[in-house]
């Protein structure tokens, strides 16, 4: 049953302040850049919008929401493939919380944090979008299930995989420099 | 510090990342545009269909006021054969004309109609109301090829002779 205009517009405004930050982290996780994340959040509720009739049957608006959201920052990244990526270190010194340093060091974990991300980007995908939204501190495994779809031990055994495959891309990495 | 931590905070740093002052605004923001643009859109095409509607109808009609042959066609034709009052419907007097539309081109006789008499088959084995009866009994069945006559058959002048 499609809730009257009024609630719904009542709701979509709940569900913007509610889950507009979570989003946006689940976007930046993918696109780690602070417009193309803005743009995504936007976008997910505008879908929102656009299928208001379904709210009332939604049982779990975080995973809906991030499961809109997700879909759609692969869609932009498959997408964006063919222009070149550029690592944007000032970006992510600016971004990713890490008030207590000094600038310098800001910029030596930005890149250290940079050379993470790029060693994330060349797992398997499925590994690769288990072990982002791992990172979003708001979804538990149980959530992260549910917006891929699979079983939760799936999940564990993915986030796994890809935990020491990239460890072992650093180790690699580390004893070549 | 070793890979693991190396990960981990990597991992938390991207996942706690604060979203830029003022998101929840411009979303609101974007979403009374989109609302807004929907309504307009729906109140275009309201218009747009009450305006096509108007211009057919105005259309029909003057055809049907400037076209003579159209308007007797769908006036008169059929007024007379079609919506053609019952018999024995009482009659009604036409009214002042000088209107115009469809009270003026109907053609109402100001004088009762003179009716006849519904013709009722009255042969054997027939009411008056024209329905089949059974015999009571005191007809005998008449000879196949013989009809029951009206009257006693008149004797012919020259039948003496």
């Amino acid at each position: 049953m499609a809730l009257p205009e009024q609630d719904t517009h009542a709701r979509v405004t709940a569900l913007v302040e509610e889950y507009s930050t979570t989003l946006y982290r689940v976007a930046y996780s993918v696109t780690r850049n602070t417009a193309d994340a803005e743009d995504v959040v936007q976008e997910t509720f505008l879908r929102v919008l656009r299928h208001r009739s379904k709210l009332a049957e939604v049982r779990d608006y975080r995973v809906w929401l991030v499961r809109i959201a997700w879909n759609l920052v692969l869609d932009r990244k498959r997408r964006a493939k063919t222009r070149p990526q550029v690592d944007d270190f000032e970006d992510l010194a600016r971004v990713l919380p890490a008030s207590e340093m000094s600038a310098e060091n800001r910029v030596i974990t930005a890149q250290r944090h940079s050379r993470i991300l790029g060693l994330i980007d060349t797992l398997p995908a499925r590994e690769r979008e288990v072990l982002l939204l791992s990172a979003v501190k708001e979804l538990s495994t149980v959530e992260i299930a549910l917006v891929l779809e699979t079983t939760e031990s799936t999940i564990r055994s993915r986030l796994y995989r890809a935990r020491h495959a990239l460890a072992a891309l650093l180790e690699q990495e580390g004893s070549l420099q | 510090m070793n890979v693991h931590s190396e990960i981990d905070d990597t991992l938390r740093r991207l996942g706690s990342v604060d979203p830029p002052s003022g998101l929840e605004a411009r979303i609101n923001q974007r979403l009374q545009v989109s609302r807004n643009a929907s309504r307009n859109r729906f109140s275009a095409s309201m218009t747009r269909t009450i305006a096509a509607c108007a211009l057919a109808a105005s259309v029909a009609l003057s055809a049907v006021v400037l076209n003579p042959a159209l308007r007797s066609r769908l006036f008169h034709h059929h007024t007379s054969a079609q919506s053609a009052p019952p018999v024995n419907s009482p009659r009604t007097v036409a009214p002042a004309s000088g209107g115009f539309g469809t009270a003026s081109a109907v053609h109402v006789p100001v004088e009762p109609v003179p009716v006849e008499a519904t013709p009722v088959n009255q042969g054997r084995g027939r009411s008056r109301t024209g329905r089949a009866v059974l015999p009571t009994g005191n007809l005998a069945p008449l000879p196949r090829g013989v009809a029951a006559p009206h009257a006693p058959p008149a004797v012919a002048p020259d039948s003496t002779r």
